[in-house]
């Protein structure tokens, strides 16, 4: 609303034209003239064409008068409608749901897009007699000030004014339905408008799936989106990790993923300090998508190298996302532990045993000179020590003979804490093996087939591959001349197979002609268990080109070299099994990136279980790297990041968000860009322009109505 | 009346005596009173030759052509021009327009044909011819009829001498009712600006004249700021003959009102052409002995 004094000069401004036009009328001189009839003849010709120019006229002289006042004036209309909540009746309960999530720390321009929501809340959440409100910071959990709506707004306005971005994910779903809690208690039932007013960036990643039906029906939901109207400029860093496995002294892949958020292509530059290294990684993103930058690193030290990547040079919306921690380990050389029963064998033999191809392949290139290899230990499971298989980094299992009990618990439990097993299927006694190996790991372990001997008398010869999966290893290899590598083979002996309801049918990785499973390779917990089913001395695999590869390939998919590392979202439950040199949970204690600032609880805790030792954190802490130490000594490292999904600072359609995921509610958006934060600059423009146009339009009329 | 010799302001004897030596003279033959210098619509037994017609029955037999009987045994009639004096009838258009004298730089329309009109007068009296008056507006307002005595030539002085203007004009009515009262075939000479309302209507009433064989000359006096409007944003127009007042700006309808006026006399010179009439356009910024000396060497061709 103007003041009286704006609207009093406006309409003296409004009255000007009039006044003007009426003084500025010209004073006719008189003048008698014999022909005036052919003068009132061509006047009334053209006193309709005469009226029309000076309406004309005078509409766009005072027209222009009008908005040059309104100009000046610069009023807010137009820009921002009036608040949907500002007439709510007194007896309403209102919450407030602030968005704290990484993505609200972002900068457009000089404005902090936090700052701007925080203003907005604070808006909301302004005292009102009877109205009952409360607040929830939402981000990886929702974290609503009062358990009930309450009355005391100043106390949320204090909550509201210590409120920080956290470098987590907003959670949608369980702050919706936090909020529909607090409008469903029997305050918002007995209030006379149940108000439900969300204030964010409203973010693609984490919007797209809100559904808004959770809360009670006849919530008026207020959308107070605090995004730019076009997604701001970011480039992050949103994975850096080696390429599968690091061995201490061998060369690996260490990779940066950088998100590029932006419309252009840019030229990035990495840093990456891993230990007492550093590594610079340059590259160039195309907008809109993750590039992969890689640079070959060699860690010389073993053990736990911790360290962080951040991007050089970049001025971007989102500062937090520019910097990442990681943590390697730099382990010693795979070593393999062969469980058989069969003897060594000789190459000079005319038929040597299978374990004898295996233990080739394993070690294609290890030095024998009739010794005993230091990579790949042939053990005799009547002969296992337990130290053995903890030692090795993959069990391979070829004619095992029956397996005990303990030594089933010690594989499945291994399996579990992350070691890879291959088990070759040659003998009707390897299906009470593998059957017995899943119970031990229980849930850990789901089989997408069932494996049995096959039926007396009905030998199993010949088999070739009728299907196999080509984009996964250890098929991956061959590229496009899978089909032709293998064509050719040949197998004989395994077990018969059935397929499980409801398995996973992707960890069937070939079949052979007779619908039985080939290659099954499926997750055992952090671990990987292969089964290769067929007898490899009685198949012509291992004298075909392609069994080193194919083992090599294999091999290596069991051990995880191939899986790229992750770090732990910040804010979001995590747990991890401790290697089994971790020792007893009770001589370990966790280590956090901040130990003066951190928070006890988000550490989590080591809890000691029959396979080892778990840690467990509810919530994961802010980014950075958190260690377990036996002592001095680092025996996990684990790297906690900022979610990548919040580097995409791309705000859902509003039509989205008021149509398709409204739920049947009353959904109001509002959007408090920076056009809309400053209207009055935007709007004086267009009015002076709209001015300008009036005077330009009487020009024009003038000239027009002239002739 | 004035004495004959008093000052006449609208009649300058010494810048008429430079025209002394024209005469106005008709371009038809006419029926005059007395015999004159002008070609008559009787061809009598006097005067000049001009032409053989066959005897008639009951004709006056000192016109045959007796030798021509003798020779060839047919009776004709010789045939001779008559000579007979002018009737002229002065028309004035005395209506409120030709009180129109613009911004003062030129006489009225009325003074210019007060002028014309006395000095026709003159010349035409000396000529030994007849001239009469008639003052016409929203009827015939004076009519004086065609004589050729130095008093009646004087009357016809006072009478133009004392013209006053009309607030309206109904010139087709008074040319009806002059009509009428001119008995004998002669000249018709009308000055007026034909700025008329029944602009028809008159020049049906002049065709009355033509039909009886008179011969109509009119003089169309033109303003030259009726010509085009003054210069000027605002003027306020006020009627001469009761039309009320209009407010415009010259400059808007300055283009229009040129081709309007033109227009005006177009119209006015093809309904003279068409009614057999003698039209000549008389602007008021040419002199009015210029125009006269014109005028009367046209005539005598």
């Amino acid at each position: 609303m103007l003041h009286p004094w704006a609207i009093a000069i406006g309409v003296a401004a409004l009255a000007g034209p009039l006044v003007v036009h009426l003084l500025t009328r010209p004073r006719p001189a008189r003048l008698p003239l014999s022909t005036i009839r052919f003068v009132i003849e061509l006047v009334q010709q053209r006193r309709a064409r005469k009226r029309l120019r000076d309406a004309l006229i005078l509409a766009l002289r005072t027209t222009a008068v009008a908005l040059l006042a309104l100009a000046v004036a610069r009023p807010l209309s137009g820009g921002r409608r009036p608040e949907a909540l500002d007439d709510s009746p007194a007896a309403a309960v209102r919450v407030v749901l602030l968005d704290v999530s990484q993505s609200m720390a972002a900068r457009h321009g000089s404005v902090r897009v936090f700052e701007r929501a925080r203003a907005i809340a604070a808006r909301q959440l302004a005292d009102q007699a009877g109205r009952q409100v409360n607040l929830i910071l939402a981000a990886a959990a929702p974290q609503s000030v009062f358990d009930r709506v309450s009355a005391n707004a100043a106390a949320l306005r204090d909550v509201l004014g210590d409120a920080r971005p956290l470098p987590q994910r907003l959670n949608v779903q369980p702050a919706l339905n936090r909020a529909a809690e607090l409008l469903s208690s029997p305050a918002g039932q007995a209030a006379a408008s149940r108000e439900l007013v969300i204030v964010s960036d409203f973010q693609r990643a984490s919007w797209a799936a809100a559904d808004f039906s959770a809360l009670p029906v006849g919530t008026i939901i207020q959308l107070e989106s605090v995004a730019s109207e076009d997604a701001p400029s970011n480039l992050a860093v949103l994975r850096v990790g080696p390429r599968g496995r690091v061995e201490q002294g061998r060369a690996f892949a260490l990779e940066v993923d950088v998100g590029n958020y932006s419309v252009s292509q840019r030229k990035v530059e990495v840093e990456v300090t891993l230990g007492t290294s550093v590594y610079h990684l340059a590259g160039s993103c195309p907008p809109g998508v993750v590039t992969t930058l890689a640079a070959e690193a060699t860690l010389r030290e073993p053990g736990w190298q911790m360290g962080e990547a951040r991007l050089l040079s970049v001025d971007d919306a989102l500062s937090a996302d520019d910097r990442r921690a990681v943590a390697v380990e730099a382990r010693r050389p795979p070593k393999y532990l062969l469980l058989t029963r069969q003897p060594a064998g000789s190459p000079r033999s005319s038929r040597p045993p299978s374990s004898f191809f295996v233990d080739r392949a394993l070690a294609p290139f290890a030095s024998r000179d009739g010794q005993p290899s230091e990579t790949v230990i042939r053990t005799d499971p009547a002969r296992l020590e337990p130290e053995a298989l903890s030692a090795a980094d993959l069990i391979v299992l070829d004619h095992p003979g029956k397996l005990s009990a303990p030594t089933l618990r010690t594989l499945a439990s291994l399996a579990q804490r992350g070691r890879g097993i291959l088990y070759i299927a040659a003998e009707p006694i390897d299906a009470a093996n593998l059957s017995l190996l899943a119970e031990a790991a229980g849930t850990g372990l789901q089989m997408p087939v069932e494996f049995a001997p096959p039926q007396a008398g009905q030998a199993r010869r010949n088999r070739f591959i009728a299907d196999f999966v080509r984009r996964e290893p250890p098929f991956s290899i061959f590229g496009d001349e899978a089909t032709a590598a293998v064509a050719s083979l040949r197998f004989s002996g395994g077990l018969i197979s059935r397929r499980r309801e409801g398995a996973l049918l992707d960890d069937v990785r070939a079949t052979f002609d007779d619908q039985s499973a080939c290659l099954v390779v499926t997750a055992v917990g952090a671990g990987r268990l292969g089964v290769l089913n067929a007898d490899l001395a009685a198949s012509n695999l291992p004298v075909s080109p392609t069994f080193v590869p194919f083992m090599g390939e294999l091999v290596a998919h069991l051990l995880g070299q191939d899986r790229p590392s992750a770090a732990v979202a910040c804010g979001e439950p995590a747990a991890s099994f401790l290697p089994a040199a971790a020792g007893d949970a009770d001589d370990l204690r966790i280590e956090s990136p901040q130990p003066t600032t951190a928070d006890a609880s988000a550490l989590g805790e080591l809890r000691s279980e029959p396979i080892g030792v778990l840690w467990r954190m509810p919530a994961a802490g802010p980014p950075g790297v958190y260690r377990v130490l036996d002592g001095d000594h680092t025996v996990f490292a684990l790297a906690t990041a900022i979610p990548a999904d919040e580097s995409d600072l791309t705000p859902l359609a509003s039509s989205l968000l008021t149509g398709r995921l409204a739920g049947g509610r009353t959904v109001q958006y509002h959007a408090a860009t920076q056009s809309d934060a400053e209207p009055r600059d935007e709007l004086w423009t267009w009015l002076a322009l709209a001015c300008v146009g009036c005077l330009i339009g009487e020009v024009f009329g003038l000239r027009l109505f002239r002739s | 009346m004035r004495s004959l010799n008093a000052t006449r302001p609208f009649l300058d004897s010494r810048a008429l005596a430079s025209l002394e030596g024209l005469r106005f003279s008709t371009r038809h033959r006419i029926d005059g009173s007395y015999s004159g210098r002008h070609a008559s619509r009787q061809l009598g037994g006097a005067g000049e030759f001009v032409d053989y017609r066959e005897y008639s029955a009951g004709e006056d037999l000192r016109r045959l052509d007796w030798k021509v009987l003798a020779r060839t045994g047919r009776s004709y009639v010789r045939l001779f021009q008559d000579e007979t004096n002018l009737v002229c009838t002065l028309v004035l258009d005395v209506s409120g327009s030709m009180a129109f004298g613009g911004l003062g730089a030129w006489q009225t329309k009325l003074a210019y044909t007060q002028y014309l009109s006395t000095a026709l007068a003159h010349v035409i009296s000396k000529g030994q011819d007849q001239v009469g008056l008639a003052l016409a507006a929203e009827r015939l307002r004076e009519f004086i009829a065609p004589g050729s005595m130095a008093t009646h030539v004087a009357r016809i002085y006072d009478a133009i001498e004392q013209i006053s203007t009309a607030p309206t004009t109904c010139m087709a009515g008074a040319l009806r009712d002059l009509f009428t009262r001119l008995s004998r075939r002669g000249v018709l000479l009308v000055m007026s600006d034909f700025l008329w309302d029944d602009l028809d209507d008159a020049f049906a009433a002049l065709r009355l004249f033509r039909r009886r064989h008179w011969e109509v000359i009119l003089l169309h006096v033109v303003h030259p700021e009726e010509e085009r409007l003054p210069q000027g944003a605002a003027f306020r127009f006020e009627g001469l003959e009761r039309e009320g007042t209009i407010d415009c700006s010259p400059l808007e309808i300055g283009a229009l009102y040129e081709r309007r006026f033109d227009a005006h006399c177009a119209v006015v010179r093809s309904l003279a052409l068409a009614a057999g009439c003698d039209y000549r356009r008389v602007p008021i910024s040419t002199p009015y002995l210029q125009t006269l000396a014109g005028f009367l060497v046209e005539r005598t061709g």
